[in-house]
């Protein structure tokens, strides 16, 4: 089972740490990419069993980004969580194609049980 | 003649003596009255035995006593004075017109001894000569024509008024048909007004041309009368004609002033409430070409964008825009260059023929498949700061239709229009900086949800591993604010999204008090020093967002809490009245005062009173509200003074 991996794309370095301190002493791995252009090359390596991606990031648009994934026919089986400062994922306007929404800021267990469940199910 | 016949003859005369109806009496040469027949006595009002033997000056008035003397002296010679107009006084001593004939009586021997006079009332005649002459004075001196013709429209009287209107003299109208008047177009009026004529109609106020002497036309208004005979059969008829040249020209110019006002009003008004520019350019093109009467106009509209290069607008009024597509803008050619300048006003009767015209490449006048411009207008629109934002251009393919009156109004329209430009342009750029804001604070929201993501969380790491003492309350409270500060934050968004109308809602029918009850958990998890009596009546099914719906419920029972820290408690109720289902939040605060009540629900307003005392920025009733609005609802609060606060809002009640 330690060969599952979430991947985890935040820009920001302290809600990085954050992320990897609440997820790292599970049963999977945890990679962590500031930005779409090294969570392209991550991809390119080893597909995750999730990816966790912020909406605003530097060099992209997770709600793109969460698109291009699904369609991609590598990708598209991989569950999404969009993550962002919106309150919920209606208020992202148009169709986002994620698997589920992490509201920020989160309660930390609300936010492990949730990557958790797409763990187990994955 | 025997005696027999002499007094047949006798009482024959007798008999018409006494039934003539004219006066007769005789006098003698003392003037005493002799004899005075029934007719006299009608006549002057005294009876037989009132006058014989009174004076006959009795019947004279004293300035006409002269005149007896000297007609009697007439008499004596044996003359007789046949139908004299004169005087009489009746018993009443009224005077009277009377047409007299007087002959001497005369002896056997031919000596005059008296006198008979015939005296018949001439009132009435007299005023039949004095309304004819009145009439003819009338007639004489109007300035109306007045012409007589007979039925077969030869003309037989001509007053003054019909010479001056028309040019021809008395002599060279009577005897000519009436035609020589009627343009030839209109003959067949004469044919209508005629056969009116015969059905003894009157022909009145009828509005036609008649044509002068010297050919011009002239407007008439014409009342035409039959002409009876005494036998009361038609001979004539009688027309009189006013000139209503001047009054029809009048009432063109009035209407036409009337027409260019309500356009001119009509324009002020609407470019001055319209502040999209578009609009406003169509507006202002379409009322200017149909005040000018041009075949077409446009407006050429001269913008910077925001790189700094110009370009233009147009609009177009009178041919479709299809007719102009193809051509380039118009540059700063000789012709152009005036209006774009901002120089002044150009008219021109013929522009082909101007001096200015056809001087440029590679066109050298209009390109081909321009519509065809003779007469040329084109006023420049600039705008109260002296800008030249662009020109008004018309065009008409006759020569010399533009007047000094159409660029005069065209100047007014375009002195308007410069203003609802700068109005709108100004409207342009509020409402750009507004988006600019909006967009400003929903990213400024994000950027802020960062610090507050890592803060939370490592806060919520250290509140779990620190052990319980003041170090872990210290998290916890600091917690606490952060909440409060993330609340602030989506406040913030909200508004922003608001104010963009892009606060977007998710409706779904849900059981409102399942919500409500989750709420009254959480509440009662954060605030566990209070007590919140529930009363909720049942399911109470609603369409709405229930995540938009939690926020009001949320933000009432935060504010009952905030402005009430003195108490314990608060009351949450929800009940079904008829369509709409009612919910309450009660505080056992202070109250609001009325003065406030109206105002609690402004953007950023905060009651005074309470200003320093709690924090918050003033958006969340405001929120509220609009969220309660677009779901179709009402929210209000009742505060009567001393028994706290109760914020109520309604939401339709979902049926199938």
């Amino acid at each position: 089972m330690s060969t599952k991996k979430v991947f985890v794309v935040e820009d920001d370095e302290d809600i990085r740490l954050l992320i990897d301190y609440i997820l790292k002493d599970d049963l999977y791995q945890v990679q962590l990419f500031p930005d779409v252009n090294t969570l392209k090359k991550g991809l390119s390596l080893e597909l995750p069993a999730l990816i966790v991606l912020d909406i605003m990031l530097p060099d992209g648009d997770g709600v793109e980004i969460c698109r291009q994934l699904k369609e991609a026919a590598a990708t598209a089986h991989i569950p999404v969580l969009l993550m962002s400062a919106h309150r919920s994922k209606r208020e992202i306007p148009g169709n986002t194609h994620s698997d589920g929404f992490i509201s920020k800021p989160f309660d930390i267990n609300r936010f492990k049980a949730k990557i958790d469940a797409y763990m187990m199910a994955s | 003649m025997t005696r027999l016949q002499h007094s047949q003859e006798l009482s024959t005369l007798q008999s018409i003596f006494e039934g003539i109806d004219d006066a007769i009496f005789c006098h003698d040469l003392d003037m005493r009255i002799t004899h005075w027949n029934p007719a006299a006595e009608r006549l002057f009002g005294y009876s037989l035995e009132e006058i014989i033997d009174e004076s006959v000056y009795l019947l004279i008035p004293e300035n006409r006593q002269q005149e007896k003397s000297d007609i009697m002296r007439d008499i004596i010679e044996g003359k007789q004075i046949g139908q004299f107009k004169t005087i009489r006084r009746t018993r009443e001593g009224v005077e009277i017109p009377v047409s007299i004939t007087i002959s001497p009586i005369k002896d056997q021997e031919g000596q005059v001894i008296g006198s008979s006079q015939v005296a018949r009332s001439i009132i009435e005649e007299n005023a039949a000569e004095e309304k004819q002459a009145r009439l003819a004075a009338i007639v004489a001196s109007s300035d109306d024509a007045i012409v007589g013709k007979s039925l077969q429209g030869i003309i037989t009287s001509w007053n003054i008024g019909a010479e001056k209107m028309f040019g021809y003299t008395e002599q060279e109208a009577i005897g000519q048909h009436i035609s020589l008047l009627i343009p030839p177009e209109r003959l067949d009026e004469e044919d209508i007004i005629i056969r009116n004529i015969r059905a003894g109609k009157k022909v009145d106020h009828f509005q036609t041309i008649r044509r002068t002497k010297g050919g011009q036309q002239l407007h008439i208004s014409l009342t035409v009368s039959p002409i009876l005979n005494k036998a009361g059969e038609i001979i004539g008829a009688s027309k009189i004609a006013r000139n209503i040249t001047a009054q029809k020209e009048a009432e063109r110019s009035i209407a036409k002033s009337m027409e260019r006002l309500e356009i001119l009003n009509s324009i002020s008004k609407s470019i001055n409430e319209d502040l999209d520019l578009q609009h406003i350019l169509q507006r202002v093109t379409d009322a200017t070409t149909r005040l000018t009467g041009a075949d077409f106009g446009a407006f050429f509209y001269n913008r910077v964008d925001q790189a700094g290069e110009s370009y233009w607008l147009y609009t177009i009024s009178g041919v479709p825009r299809a007719a102009f597509e193809n051509f380039p803008m118009p540059r700063n050619t000789a012709v152009f260059h005036p209006t774009f300048s901002g120089e002044g006003v150009v008219r021109v009767d013929d522009i082909t023929k101007d001096p200015r015209y056809g001087k440029n490449s590679p066109y050298f006048g209009m390109p081909e498949g321009h519509l065809p411009v003779v007469s040329y207008l084109a006023v420049p629109v600039i705008t109260h700061s002296g800008v030249v934002i662009g020109g008004l251009f018309f065009g008409h393919q006759q020569a010399g239709i533009f007047k000094e009156e159409h660029e005069d109004l065209v100047v007014t329209v375009a002195s308007q229009a410069a203003v609802a430009i700068d109005n709108s342009r100004l409207f342009e750029e509020v409402k750009d900086l507004s988006n600019k804001k909006d967009e400003f604070i929903a990213l400024a929201s994000h950027e802020l949800k960062t610090p507050l993501t890592s803060m939370s969380g490592f806060l919520q790491i250290l509140e779990r591993t620190v052990p319980n003492g003041i170090a872990k309350s210290f998290a916890e409270k600091a917690l606490k604010q952060l909440a409060k500060l993330n609340e602030l934050v989506n406040d913030l968004f909200d508004i922003s999204k608001i104010q963009a109308g892009k606060l977007q809602l998710n409706f779904e029918p849900f059981d409102l008090s399942d919500l409500l009850n989750e709420i009254a958990d959480t509440f009662g998890q954060t605030h566990a020093d209070y007590n919140l009596k529930m009363s909720v009546d049942g399911e109470l099914l609603v369409s709405g967002d229930k995540m938009r719906l939690e926020q009001v419920l949320t933000n009432l029972l935060g504010n009952a809490v905030k402005y009430a820290p003195d108490a314990r408690e608060v009351s949450m109720m929800a009940i079904r009245t008829g369509s709409e289902v009612r919910i309450s939040v009660k505080d056992q605060g202070p109250g609001i005062l009325p003065e406030n009540q109206q105002h609690i629900f402004s953007q950023f307003y905060r009651v005074k009173e309470q200003e320093r005392k709690t924090s918050g920025l003033g958006l969340g009733l405001y929120i509220s509200k609009d969220i309660i609005d677009r779901h179709g609802g009402r929210i209000w609060v009742e505060s009567p003074p001393g028994h706290g606060a109760t914020f109520i809002f309604t939401l339709p009640a979902f049926t199938n």
